[in-house]
């Protein structure tokens, strides 16, 4: 019997450990907007479908999409994963959207004003209807904002709207918002798939929406069935037009070769990959396009900054000149993705040239030189480990490259693979020497950099405090001139480049593979899929 | 009989199971990063106080000591608890994923003895000629090769070969058609059987030649029987005992779900339950599963020591 128990434990060890990296699963990040900006972006198309003329669209079909990990639930207001908010996104609708370049575009609000800084005023598109058939109104708005804020929700989102004082249904189509304190950012904050609106009779049938959805999107949810699939029709009375299609089935399959295979097969019709070889893979398949987007997230090295030897500037500076960034980009990424600045090169404008940034260009004797003045000898090397959380492969990948090209300036790094779980607990415990991660930046170099280095910030993992730099971000959040910001954002940068708290390294590059009967798709920078109420199936 | 059962339900079944609840518990609660902490990633801007709130909505405030009697008086009524995540009661999730792996079980099982036995068998009777080598060559590749590699390799050159005939990934219920579910199950049953199959081809084999030594075989084949009838109603039968031991440890593993090629052909089964609940830090599912795949294989053994007595009436189970 003794053995039967061990051979239990074995068995409860394998499903801990023996599986490989679990599904990837991003956290949304904010979006926040200013309307000056414009962002470039670069869509690259791998194999162009088909060469003849562009035929006729065609209305129905059903698209299958292939999907990584399940919905981690359905409810808006309460998930922070990618893998839901692909899902709502489809069904719910915000009040404000984006456009591509990030400025704010209506979606349930036709229109809205700001008569004083604390003041907004939302007038509602009519005849809007929920698919529960119900008109929603300015009463939804309300109860929807006032259940994200409420403690009983316990929204990870009530922080977000924090600064709402007060919201009310001025008349039927009428939504009178009044903030505590003016807040710039808070049209683009609003304007973010956590912030739908939901009617109130279906929460209060359900407990919660974790299981069905009610929205006003242009797909309605059929089936749920966890872990297998989630089915979408659309909705023939979406305000803004029925979609070309019939509607979307989500079929879940964790493992990235298996989607590409299943692409390859014909089984699903759409697919995200995560990983740049697998997207070349894919691309050369036949049959099979691939589309990339240069997203204004980042892979990064953070650092320690409040711990030896992180706490003498000249090594971290050793450590941003042994790095090659580019080489990075060309071995990982097979040279997709852009060598990025404390502020991305996504984010077009404000991004300040690599040219004038400090310690950028790799200098290996010059790396050398600062470490020696630093007190590290060959014979007492500067030793650190790198943490990469399992969550993408690439991110040790990363670690692996970094790993050797530190070590060409004679730093002695060990790397540390760890579950995506240990690696966020160690997160919060500032338990790390460096670890690989990619952040995401929104719009404005303020998300950005402001949280992350601002001394005391909520996401300032790194223990970063300089008075200079906070001096600028300040100065640079509360000046509401664009051009003032650029200069203060500008020399933030170089700044923040001189004292390297942390390595940026390369953009993050974005990949959909499609078969080639999915035509009209547009990958989308804001929301990657909201484009698939617009696109048409060619019929075999 | 009924006294034997009793006893090992009171002594074994009750206490493992209990264990199994207790251990679980325990290194769920232990491993780094909470229900919480995955919930919100890294980089959410988010008070301290928004944290604990939503600790205190999913009950995790509570000491340790306090969720587990809790969770513990709710199991004893039968009932396992929601998940954190979806809401939804961990009975009915495992409910909705126990006829996947069951499905998957009883084909990979079929293949297993269709394939081990015979094999098995004839090996033992045609020791060290051609066949047996054949045979226990493929058994050790079998033994050798792990089942993810098994099922992409399954998937690269059988499923993409013959495109339409057996799909890649993916699990179709019976509701979309008797033939569709089979086609479905037919590669990850197959990758999970070679691997079992020359475990069971071995043991049989050895099982085998230690009965055909056995006098009563000389005394079987002095009696002018056919040879046929001596090996498969004579030795088989007794050498089966120990080939069902293991069958019966296998039968236990597989219903817990085999993660890997779960994962591997996107199946909803068990396995995948209890990996992506652990990877979310959803405790109720992880300790649900886990109690319920203890529950199994205590019960697969409990089965397979009772079969020794239908199999070889002179095994009495009073000890």
């Amino acid at each position: 019997m003794k053995n039967r128990v061990l051979f239990l434990f074995v068995v409860l060890a394998l499903i801990a450990t023996a599986c490989g990296a679990p599904a990837p699963e991003v956290i949304e990040k904010e979006k926040i907007v200013t309307q000056e900006v414009v962002v470039e972006k670069e869509v690259e198309v791998f194999v162009t479908p088909d060469p003849d003329a562009a035929p006729e669209p065609q209305a129905g079909g059903t698209l299958i999409v292939g999907k990584a990990s399940e919905a981690a639930g359905l409810d808006p207001h309460l998930v922070t994963s990618a893998s839901s908010f692909e899902i709502t996104s489809q069904v719910y609708n915000q009040l404000i959207d984006l456009s591509d370049d990030y400025a704010p575009i209506p979606e349930l609000a036709e229109s809205w004003e700001n008569p004083d800084d604390l003041t907004f005023v939302f007038t509602l598109r009519q005849g809007v209807l929920f698919h529960n058939g119900r008109e929603m109104t300015a009463e939804d708005v309300v109860y929807s904002f006032n259940r994200i804020k409420a403690e009983e929700t316990a929204s990870p989102w009530a922080t977000q709207l924090a600064l709402i004082e007060s919201i009310e249904a001025t008349d039927t189509y009428t939504v009178t918002i009044n903030l505590s304190e003016p807040f710039g950012a808070f049209i683009s904050t609003i304007a973010s798939s956590w912030a739908v609106i939901v009617p109130q009779e279906t929460v209060e049938a359900n407990g919660d929406l974790q299981a069905v959805m009610d929205g006003t999107g242009p797909f309605i949810l059929e089936e749920f069935v966890e872990s297998t699939k989630t089915v979408l029709v659309s909705n023939p009375d979406y305000f803004d037009g029925a979609p070309m299609i019939d509607g979307i089935t989500y079929q879940i399959i964790p493992d990235e070769a298996s989607r590409i295979a299943a692409l390859r097969t014909g089984e699903i019709q759409m697919t995200a990959v995560d990983n740049a070889a697998s997207a070349g893979l894919a691309a050369r398949s036949e049959g099979v396009s691939v589309e990339s987007l240069d997203t204004t997230d980042y892979y990064v090295l953070g650092i320690n900054t409040a711990q030896a030897p992180f706490d003498d500037v000249r090594v971290r500076q050793a450590m941003s000149l042994a790095i090659d960034r580019q080489a990075l980009i060309d071995s990982v990424f097979f040279g997709e993705g852009m060598v990025s600045g404390p502020i991305v090169p996504t984010l077009g404008e404000w991004a300040v040239p690599l040219d004038e940034l400090s310690y950028y260009q790799p200098d290996v004797e010059a790396a050398k030189a600062l470490l020696a003045e630093a007190g590290y000898t060959e014979d007492n090397p500067c030793t650190f480990s790198i943490t990469a959380g399992a969550k993408f492969p690439q991110f040790s990948s990363i670690a692996l490259v970094l790993q050797s090209q530190l070590k060409a300036a004679g730093f002695e790094v060990t790397l540390d693979q760890v579950e995506w779980g240990t690696f966020i607990q160690k997160w919060i415990n500032r338990d790390f020497d460096t670890f690989v991660s990619y952040n995401g930046s929104g719009n404005d170099p303020d998300r950005a950099l402001y949280p992350m280095l601002v001394t005391g910030g909520s996401v300032n993992a790194f223990e970063y405090s300089n008075e200079e730099v906070d001096a600028l971000l300040n100065a640079a959040r509360t000046t509401v001139n664009a051009e003032e910001r650029k200069t203060y954002y500008h020399d933030a940068a170089v700044k923040i480049s001189e004292e390297a708290p942390i390595l940026f390294l390369a953009t993050r590059t974005a990949y959909v593979a499609t078969s080639d009967s999915v035509q009209g798709f547009e990958l989308s920078s804001v929301d990657t899929y909201r484009g698939l109420k617009d696109i048409w199936l060619l019929s075999e | 009989m009924s006294s034997y059962l009793l006893r090992r339900i009171l002594f074994i079944f009750i206490p493992s199971l209990l264990g199994m609840s207790i251990l679980v518990f325990v290194i769920m609660h232990m491993i780094p990063g909470s229900f919480v902490d995955v919930l919100l990633g890294i980089g959410t801007d988010i008070s301290e106080e928004q944290i604990a709130n939503i600790e205190k909505a999913y009950g995790l405030d509570k000491p340790l000591a306090t969720q587990y009697f809790y969770w513990m008086g709710n199991v004893l009524r039968g009932d396992l608890g929601n998940s954190l995540r979806t809401g939804k009661p961990v009975v009915g999730e495992i409910i909705s994923r126990l006829p996947v792996t069951l499905e998957l079980t009883l084909f990979s099982v079929i293949l297993t003895l269709l394939l081990a036995i015979p094999a098995g068998v004839i090996s033992a009777i045609r020791r060290n000629d051609l066949g047996d080598l054949v045979a226990r060559l493929a058994a050790l590749i079998g033994l050798s090769v792990p089942n993810f590699l098994l099922g992409t390799l399954l998937i690269l050159y059988i499923s993409l070969k013959l495109p339409g005939k057996l799909p890649t990934t993916g699990y179709a219920p019976f509701s979309e058609g008797i033939w569709e579910n089979i086609k479905s199950m037919i590669l990850p049953s197959i990758s999970l059987a070679l691997g079992m199959s020359a475990t069971v081809m071995r043991m049989t084999r050895s099982s085998m030649l230690e009965e055909l030594r056995q006098e009563y075989v000389q005394v079987a084949r002095a009696k002018g029987l056919s040879e046929r009838i001596v090996v498969l109603r004579h030795a088989l039968r007794n050498g089966l005992i120990p080939v069902i031991t293991v069958l019966g440890i296998q039968i236990g593993y597989l219903m817990g779900g085999t993660v890997i090629v779960e994962e591997l052909f996107a199946l909803p089964g068990i396995g995948r339950l209890a990996l992506n609940a652990i990877y979310q830090r959803d405790y109720p599912v992880v300790q649900g599963t886990v109690l319920f795949i203890s529950f199994v294989f205590v019960f697969m053994n409990m089965l397979t020591d009772l079969s020794y007595s239908v199999l070889d009436p002179r095994i009495q189970q009073e000890d």
